[in-house]
This record gives C-alpha cells, structure tokens and sequence, in this order.
C-alpha cells in the first residue's frame, strides 16, 4: 500500500513493483522466488543486430528478448483466450 | 460496443493523451466516440477547436439528448461527448446529483450504443470519487496507464483496491487485464527495473510506450498524435505500440 515500501533504491524499486503487481489479482499469486536461465544459438552476427536494435530502445540485449519473448507470449495467449 | 475507461488515480500518467491516441486508433476500426469525464476538460481542448454548444453535463442534468452533445473531431469516425474545463458543470453533477442517479453512465452507454456506436473511450480525471467509481462501473474494461516511478504504483495499489471494493459494493465492475507503461525511458536503470517486473506479470497484457514529445506537441497543435507533421511525428515506437494497443483493444 502507499505509505509503504518507499523506493529509494534499485532493489527497493523492484521490490514495490513485484509486491503492487503481485497484488493486482489474488488468483495469479506472487512472482517465482527463483529463476532460470533460457540459451538459445543464433547465426553468427545476429547477436549484433540483435543488440543494435534493442540498444536503441535502451535496452540490453537480455532485457530486450525478455520484452520481446513476455509481448509474444502473451500476445498469443490473448489470442487463444479470445478464439475459446 | 465496447467501453474502455482509462483511468490511475494519480495525475500525470498519460490518461488524456492515451485515451485520445487510442480513440484514433479505434476509428479505424470502427465508429467511436470518446467521452470526456475529466472535469478539466483536456481531451476536449485538445481535439476540438471550437467551444461546442452542448457538454456531457448538459445530457446528464437531461437539458438536451445524447445525439445532440455529440460532436465530431478532425479525424474521420472519431466523435467527443465533450467537457468545459471554463464553467463546465460535470463536476457540479458528480457532486449534487451523482449519489441519486449512480447507474446514469450505463444509460449513457447504451444509448450511444443504439446510436450505432462501436467503441466508447471514458478518459477519467485523477482521483477515485463518485464519479470516476459510476463511470468505471459503465465499463466493460478499465487500462491503466502508469509511469515507471514509484507513484504510480502507489497509484495502481489504490486502483486495484478501489476497483474490488467498487465491483463488491455495485455488482458490476470492468475487467483489468491492461496496462499501459507510458513515458518509458530506457537510460532510467528505475524505469527498467519496475519495466522487468512488469513483463513478467501474469494475467496481463502490458504495453509500453516510450516517452515521446509528441503528445505535448500534438496536444499544442490541437491534432491526434498519428496526425502529426513529419517533421512533429511521434516515434515509430510510439506509434507501433500505439496500434498493438488498438488491436488489443479489439480483440
């Protein structure tokens, strides 16, 4: 709630974040507590191109497969809720 | 017809200029109308420009009919029920006579849905008081536009709080499902943080719009965002999530 986890660093930020999100809907329950990592290979270059233009939307290159791979996914799943 | 309300308690989120943004994407797909719930009145000085006769409040105080508050904006298929921020009423009518006609907003709707209307845009002001709570209960969908800063969570937790005990105490009550990350600036390490968690959030679409000058510029100019001279226009960006956005919407 407002009053509460006052951001004032990084982490604190990420904090609020994941406690507001978590929030918006008792069903979905709290973000994971552990992570895994996804590889996959690419044709070589491509990790350049990949950067450059992710780059331009400040992002790293991480950061924007992550944007990338959640808008897809969720994209989809939109899709499929809305044909069932 | 569908209606969507934009709608954050907190100010300066982007509601009015995603609300109008949005409306423009959705004229392409069909008739819409966008309804001017601010009592400010900035969606209509932004996409009208002339005073028209009629506001909301005189269809809701019952001076005149719906059709007749009408008017059109610049862009082909996109109408406004419009505010007056000078000497309006629309505040008056939420504070006087609101509590004894709570239901009034879904009338309103479904009049303009038998007026051959296909998409309602609600463009609320910030704040979470009878009005936006009789407007957000004509809604099939309420967005979120937030800022990545820590205010707009705040912000979006009195949202999600406000909504549940408004959908317990009315019965009714608009889906959740989106939200609109505005003024997104990726050299803000803050702004991709609150950004990480929130593409990772379940059960909701999440957009993200960069911060972008063109809303400040088209709204001088009076003109949609997507209208803008080259040398004005908004980014591409911008523009692409603007149009994900009004494809969501459809959906």
């Amino acid at each position: 709630m407002p009053l509460r986890g006052k951001v004032t660093t990084q982490d604190s930020a990420a904090r609020k974040a994941a406690d507001t999100f978590s929030k918006l809907d008792r069903d979905f329950g709290s973000l994971p507590s552990t992570t895994e990592v996804i590889s996959f290979r690419v044709p070589k270059g491509e990790t350049n191109r990949l950067k450059i233009h992710f780059a331009r939307q400040g992002l790293t290159l991480a950061e924007g497969i992550k944007k990338a791979v959640y808008e897809a996914v969720k994209r989809q799943e939109g899709q499929d809720q809305g044909s069932g | 017809m569908k209606t969507i309300a934009f709608h954050l308690q907190k100010g300066g989120v982007g509601k009015t200029s995603l609300s109008g943004a949005v409306a423009y994407e959705l004229s392409r797909k069909g008739r819409t109308i966008l309804i001017d719930l601010d009592p400010q009145g900035n969606a209509s000085s932004w996409l009208l420009t002339q005073t028209p006769v009629y506001e909301l409040a005189s269809v809701l105080y019952g001076r005149v009919g719906v059709t007749k508050a009408i008017v059109p904006t610049a862009t082909p298929k996109l109408d406004i029920l419009a505010t007056f921020g000078l000497d309006g009423e629309l505040k008056m009518f939420g504070e006087n006579q609101l509590a004894s006609e709570p239901f009034i907003f879904c009338d309103l709707i479904e009049e303009l849905a038998r007026a051959g209307y296909d998409y309602a845009i609600m463009d609320l002001s910030p704040g979470m008081g009878r009005l936006e709570r009789c407007a957000l209960i004509a809604a099939d969908e309420a967005i979120t536009p937030m800022t990545p800063e820590a205010f707009s969570l705040d912000g979006m937790d009195i949202f999600a709080a406000e909504l549940a005990k408004t959908k317990k105490a009315m019965r009714r009550g608009p889906a959740h499902r989106r939200i609109i990350v505005n003024a997104f600036d990726g050299r803000i390490d803050q702004h991709k943080t609150i950004m990480s968690q929130a593409w990772e959030l379940q059960g909701f679409e999440v957009f993200t719009v960069p911060v972008d000058p063109c809303f400040r510029k088209a709204q001088a100019d009076r003109v949609a965002v997507q209208s803008l001279p080259k040398q004005k226009a908004a980014k591409p960006e911008t523009l692409a999530e603007l149009r994900r956005i009004g494809e969501a919407v459809c959906r």
